[in-house]
């Protein structure tokens, strides 16, 4: 390990271009990225410091990574911010541009020939497909054979996808029916989702027409929509017979509460109500009796809904298989006992950062539920007595969070002992773990898949101990140190 | 491992293990429609993909010949440009030429996941960009009347221009 490391850095100074390049990935933090440098290629070699199987740069911001949207883009304002920075830092620090004249990302411009052109339509769609709603709307006023293929076999034809920020999805809607009115085609039939997220902005009125004309419609996504309110959603229930999913999450107005033109529908399957911050028990009540059939229900971040709210779940939604109650923080060990009358259904659960939950409602769930997912991250009233209950009790689990816990190397080796299906398993900034505890898991479940273990105070023999036992298992952790032990075993 | 030849459209002959040249729709009914024996010696000839494209592809499929079977296509399954692996971006960092020529290659040959992937490469040169942006990306002409531009702008005028 030392020899190789002395091996690159000696590469690394053999020309200042190498020596510059190596200041600058320090700024984030990344020095992995550079250990497999050679000078006759260099930038190829600058992508093996990403991470090879999560394509990430290592070190580099969550926050840059998920702005930069092809790796080229990644690479090229990674060398260009820190160049930045070191520029502000010190105005008199020389700019030697050697840096960039070795990776210039391709320029549009400097295309002399049309090669789209030759592209027949049916592969055009194929590309168009990947398109949301927007950027259609855009590439119709490229040319003409974009215009036509957009409003002829994209429009109206798969979904409606609405992701822009501030798009007027009411003025959409309106103008591209309009559009359809002089054909003798009638676009709303075949639709069968309708997107709306990401910032666009749609009103109850669009919901009505949808509710009206749409009779293939089987999923609705309408995040984030601070007009939408009950009467939207009322309407769409009343009129999508075919309905299957509907996401409201984060319609803040939206209550459920009773109404006469609230009407039940059978066939609604999946229900997400995420960040509805103003739904109360009153609601959910409505709700559970309405859609008896839902599979899935997901509540997470309603923060006004207590433990009468999982009485009510659990009484009439005898076919749940999905629940989520992460961050309801009113919900008690009491709704983990009520949560038991599903237990020939319930497959899946999280409880994340309910902090009200003991092991005594842990234990319930242990005790009677036949779990196959189950997160209870951040549950920290929870000790690890109580983990051993549930891995005692739960067999079947085949994925488990246990992120920000109690969770201690007893409760570690039960889950070893006991949870045969387990297949992922994270258990971030558990303070209390040591390697031992870890060892002896892994040494007994070797079929992981996945294992989270950022925020862990592991060794890295431990490390090497868990990529030896769990070879297929992809390791998800924060260490740089573990980053090139990976990168030297590959 | 039985192996064939492929002939690209410029003469030149690659030979390929039969199982990465099944990962190709065409290939593979081509090769049961004729009824082609496995021991003989054939050439199957692909008069539409030249010899540098046919490398890349062969490149491609000899990567990718361990994936699992793409999935069937669901409608309301969310396409997302933003999963291309870190391979793949590397593979496809080619000039547009080349590109269009693999979206071609990939789509007479009938190989999803080539086409996929090349197909949201293309998309997400497209993503967030005014039709301007896009002509100069992909140098197209913009063939429309001025009566007819102005019906564009105003069917269009839901989504202004970045």
């Amino acid at each position: 390990m030392k020899k190789f490391m002395q091996k690159s850095n000696t590469a690394l100074n053999a020309t200042p271009k190498f020596r510059k390049l190596r200041k600058q990935s320090y700024e984030f933090n990344s020095p992995t990225s550079l250990f497999l440098f050679s000078p006759e290629n260099k930038y190829k070699k600058f992508v093996c410091g990403l991470n090879k199987r999560s394509g990430r740069v290592q070190g580099v911001q969550k926050e840059q990574q998920r702005r930069c949207k092809s790796l080229e883009m990644m690479l090229y304002d990674v060398v260009l911010v820190g160049y930045k920075e070191e520029q502000e830092e010190n105005p008199r620090f020389e700019v030697n541009d050697d840096v960039f004249e070795e990776y210039t990302p391709p320029a549009p411009n400097s295309i002399t020939e049309c090669y789209i052109d030759k592209i027949p339509d049916e592969v055009i769609i194929n590309i168009f497909q990947n398109l949301t709603v927007a950027d259609l709307g855009r590439c119709a006023k490229v040319s003409k054979q974009f215009r036509r293929v957009v409003w002829t076999k994209i429009f109206f034809k798969y979904n409606l996808i609405f992701d822009e920020e501030n798009l007027d999805v009411d003025l959409a809607v309106k103008q591209i029916s309009e559009h359809f009115k002089c054909t003798h085609y009638n676009p709303w039939q075949e639709i069968t989702k309708f997107s709306v997220k990401d910032g666009a902005r749609v009103s109850n009125m669009t919901l009505e027409v949808l509710a009206g004309k749409c009779p293939s419609l089987n999923c609705l996504i309408i995040r984030d929509c601070p007009f939408i309110s009950n009467q939207g959603l009322f309407k769409i229930i009343a009129g999508s017979k075919n309905l299957v999913h509907l996401d409201v999450s984060g319609c803040k107005l939206i209550t459920a509460a009773w109404d006469k033109y609230f009407t039940r529908h059978p066939l609604l399957k999946v229900l997400d109500l995420n960040h509805c911050t103003d739904l109360e028990d009153s609601g959910v009540k409505c709700i559970a009796m309405r859609f008896k059939n839902l599979n899935r229900l997901s509540l997470r971040g309603c923060n006004k809904i207590t433990d009468a709210s999982v009485d009510y779940i659990s009484n009439f939604c005898r076919k749940l298989q999905q629940l989520s109650l992460s961050d309801c923080l009113k919900i008690t060990d009491e709704a983990m006992w009520t949560l038991t009358r599903l237990k020939s259904t319930l497959v899946y659960l999280s409880i994340e950062n309910l902090v009200q939950i003991t092991d005594y409602g842990i234990r319930c769930i242990g005790k009677d539920l036949k779990l196959l997912h189950f997160n209870m991250g951040g549950c920290v009233g929870v000790s690890d007595y109580g983990v051993i209950c549930l891995a005692n009790g739960c067999r079947t689990l085949k994925t488990l969070s246990l992120s920000n816990t109690n969770l201690d190397d007893p409760g570690l080796c039960i889950i070893g002992d006991s949870l045969v299906s387990l297949r992922c398993l994270s258990v971030d900034n558990c303070w209390k773990i040591t390697d031992k505890g870890v060892n002896y898991m892994v040494f007994h479940r070797r079929n992981l898949v996945k294992f989270s273990i950022k925020g862990c105070k592991l060794s890295a023999s431990c490390f090497k101990f868990i990529k030896k036992y769990c070879a297929n298992c992809y390791v998800e952790h924060n260490s740089v140190e573990f980053d090139i032990i990976s990168d030297l075993m590959f | 491992m039985s192996k064939i030849k492929l002939q690209s459209s410029d003469g030149e002959t690659f030979e390929v293990e039969i199982e990465i040249a099944k990962c190709s729709v065409t290939i593979k009914t081509m090769l049961e429609d004729l009824g082609m024996d496995e021991d003989e010696e054939e050439v199957v000839p692909l008069p539409n993909v030249n010899s540098a494209i046919l490398r890349k592809v062969i490149q491609w499929a000899t990567y990718h010949k361990d994936d699992p079977p793409p999935p069937e296509d669901d409608e309301n399954k969310e396409k997302r440009t933003d999963d291309i692996s870190s391979w793949d971006a590397d593979f496809l960092k080619v000039d547009q030429g080349t590109l269009f020529e693999l979206i071609l290659a990939a789509n007479y040959l009938d190989i999803k996941g080539l086409l996929d992937v090349t197909c949201k490469t293309v998309a997400n040169m497209i993503k967030g960009k005014a039709p301007e942006e896009i002509r100069k990306t992909f140098n197209i002409k913009n063939d429309f009347t001025a009566s007819e531009e102005e019906q564009v702008r105003k069917e269009n005028e839901w989504c202004e221009e970045k």
